[in-house]
């Protein structure tokens, strides 16, 4: 390795990119400057992006762990478990996570049986309204939810499911209906018609060609979107704020008793264990994500 | 055992006629191709008999029994389709036996059944992967096996051939013909490949506009062509309108008679009647000595035989195509005449001007064998 010969390393570029340079002739090197000033851009540009993004998260997980933390300190003055431990003796908040984790499987199931029909068929017949049916679902994540849920909850009066079990399920179904419905749809016309005619070909009925052939190939998109249902219901506290309490008090409604009334350390624990299972479904379905299912499933057709 | 029997089936998509009061049958054992341009209602006829569209009239039979509104699934025929239309998230054998599976035979009979049809394909070693993990080639043959381990009455094929590369679909098309062949299957083959029509098929179905202009073998539909329609879409044929004259025909605004000696065998042509005169390449004679009558505008070689463009005396419009042995020189200035022609009015055949057939007789022939 002889990466002195390549003389001064021109200002803005890294260690590892002078290691390159002699390896390649002197024009190209010299083509190559414009590139490097726009990396040096980019890589700014994702240190602010992860800045903006995981700052507040880092923030979160100092305050989990502090004992006392004053300002100007940038790091707490001591260290301390005890409100991991105080939350996890607190019957009311243990609780709630039991509730949040029945709740979103359970909201994700039903979501799954009524939109899955519908978004089947979306997909494969010329409903009519069709594209406005799809518009109006999408619209109606569009405005205020609080407006929404306030009007919802004189019906709710109306037909007593005001703090029953249904009606947290019926409220927190409404939040993932766009994505049970659109996702799917798009993975179930992203499937080509023949593949279908080729099954019904060979002997199987409609509803056999449906479960051996067309679910399994929506299968991956049909996946991300109960994600995407599981996380909005476990993340969901206006509605069930609005309809659920004080029977039916979840995690992220819990989240604004201890904000107003505990120190700071306690809400952080909380919004640590709260973010656990989003992560931990974000990184798992991840492949799916970034595979074009979702981005599929948001196309206007 | 009867085949397959069309009648009088019509069908329209969106206000336009697709398929137009077809008749059609295929005997037990033959391969018949429906060959036609794109748009010539023949793939919407092949799905009418598998059942995947509903016919607006007219029925389908196969070996007796009406399916015209049987579904798909309870129909006695199996389908090719163009993009082979493999289960992605299945192996090659899952495919193939998938059928099986859903008749509910022990699973050493699939087993068995499979196994034998994949050898027959070629792809026994194949049957673990995927169809993304198999050349075109080979996924054409998984489709074809998946078809044929059912034993249908009937196979359709649609355009089985059209995404291989030149080379591979003249391998694949004789291995489907052998296959057919030895299993004595009844097949309705969809291609808008004439050369893939006049090799594998026992008859060939030529439509245009939903209808089957000509139903015949493939020495009839070269020999002749019913309509202009069948002679311009089979092989190579110059068109022209023509008088009769002279022992000759007078042909365009050319001026010479092209000498054509079979007229003299062929009485009751009126003369002065304007015909659409038709001549294939291999029947025009072209001679450097004599009077000449044309003149070379181009030459094709083709190795063993060459072809010229000629253009006649007078007349500019019209390009007379000729096949002439390689060894045949070719000036500028040569003399032209007609071996064999065949006289079209209102694209229909009314003559075949030929030394050796007396015409109607032969035409008449050909009739006989024509769907209604």
């Amino acid at each position: 390795m002889s990466s002195v010969t390549a003389g001064a390393p021109a200002p803005g570029r890294t260690s590892q990119e002078t290691m390159a340079a002699p390896a390649r002739s002197t024009p190209r090197a010299g083509r190559r400057r414009p590139l490097t000033v726009r990396r040096v851009g980019v890589g700014i540009g994702i240190a602010l992006l992860a800045a903006f993004i995981f700052g507040p998260l880092l923030w979160l997980m100092l305050w989990a762990f502090a004992g006392v933390w004053h300002y100007p300190s940038l790091l707490p003055q001591s260290w301390s478990l005890s409100w991991w431990r105080q939350i996890f003796h607190y019957p009311q908040l243990v609780r709630s996570v039991g509730l949040s984790f029945t709740f979103a499987p359970i909201v994700t199931l039903v979501s799954a049986v009524v939109c899955l029909p519908a978004a089947y068929a979306l997909a494969r017949f010329p409903v009519p309204g069709r594209r406005t049916l799809l518009v109006v679902l999408f619209a109606s994540n569009a405005f205020p939810k609080i407006g929404l849920y306030i009007t919802i909850a004189g019906l709710f009066y109306a037909l007593h499911l005001m703090g029953t079990f249904f009606g947290v399920v019926l409220i927190q179904l409404l939040g993932t209906v766009v994505f049970m419905t659109w996702i799917p749809a798009a993975s179930f016309a992203s499937i080509p018609r023949v593949l279908e005619d080729a099954a019904r070909d060979v002997g199987a009925g409609r509803l056999r060609v449906f479960f051996t052939v067309t679910l399994p190939l929506a299968a991956p998109g049909i996946f991300v979107a109960m994600v995407l249902a599981f996380l909005a219901s476990f993340d969901e506290a206006q509605g069930t704020f609005l309809v659920g309490v004080p029977n039916y008090v979840t995690m992220p409604v819990q989240m604004y008793s201890l904000v107003s009334d505990y120190p700071p350390q306690a809400a952080a624990v909380f919004a640590v264990l709260l973010s656990v299972p989003s992560v931990a479904l974000m990184l798992l379905v991840r492949k799916h994500v970034l595979g074009g299912a979702l981005a599929r499933g948001f196309e206007l057709r | 055992m009867d085949g397959l029997v069309i009648e009088h089936l019509s069908k329209s998509l969106g206000g336009r006629v697709v398929v137009d009061d077809l008749s059609l049958r295929v005997a037990p054992g033959d391969l018949v191709c429906l060959l036609g341009p794109s748009g010539c209602g023949k793939t919407t006829t092949l799905r009418m008999i598998g059942g995947f569209l509903e016919s607006d009239s007219g029925t389908i039979a196969i070996n007796g029994k009406d399916v015209t509104t049987v579904p798909p699934e309870r129909r006695p025929t199996a389908m090719v389709f163009q993009n082979y239309a493999l289960w992605p998230h299945m192996t090659v054998f899952k495919n193939v036996s998938y059928g099986l599976r859903l008749r509910k035979l022990a699973k050493d009979v699939v087993e068995e059944r499979v196994v034998a049809m994949l050898r027959l394909v070629n792809l026994a070693e194949k049957r673990d992967r995927h169809p993304s993990q198999l050349s075109g080639g080979e996924q054409q043959r998984v489709a074809l096996a998946r078809a044929l381990v059912l034993e249908p009455d009937l196979l359709l094929l649609d355009e089985p051939l059209s995404n291989l590369d030149a080379k591979l679909r003249v391998g694949v098309r004789e291995e489907i013909r052998e296959i057919q062949q030895r299993l004595g299957i009844a097949t309705v083959f969809v291609t808008h490949d004439q050369d893939e029509a006049l090799t594998i098929s026992d008859r060939i179905a030529v439509m245009s506009g939903g209808r089957i202009e000509q139903y015949d073998d493939a020495d009839g539909l070269y020999r002749l062509p019913r309509t202009s329609f069948v002679a311009s879409f089979i092989g190579v044929m110059s068109t022209m309108p023509g008088r009769v004259g002279d022992g000759g025909f007078l042909l365009g605004a050319s001026t010479a008679v092209v000498a054509c000696p079979a007229l003299a065998s062929s009485p009751g042509i009126e003369a002065g009647v304007e015909w659409s005169v038709g001549v294939r390449p291999e029947d025009v004679r072209v001679q450097a000595g004599g009077e000449p009558t044309a003149s070379v505008v181009k030459e094709i070689p083709h190795g063993h035989f060459k072809e010229l463009v000629l253009r006649l005396d007078g007349d500019g419009s019209t390009a007379l195509r000729a096949y002439v042995s390689s060894e045949t020189p070719s000036t500028g200035r040569v003399s032209v005449s007609f071996a064999r022609a065949l006289l079209y009015r209102d694209g229909h055949l009314v003559h075949e001007v030929a030394a050796s057939a007396p015409v109607e007789a032969a035409i008449g022939v050909s009739r006989a064998g024509v769907a209604p």
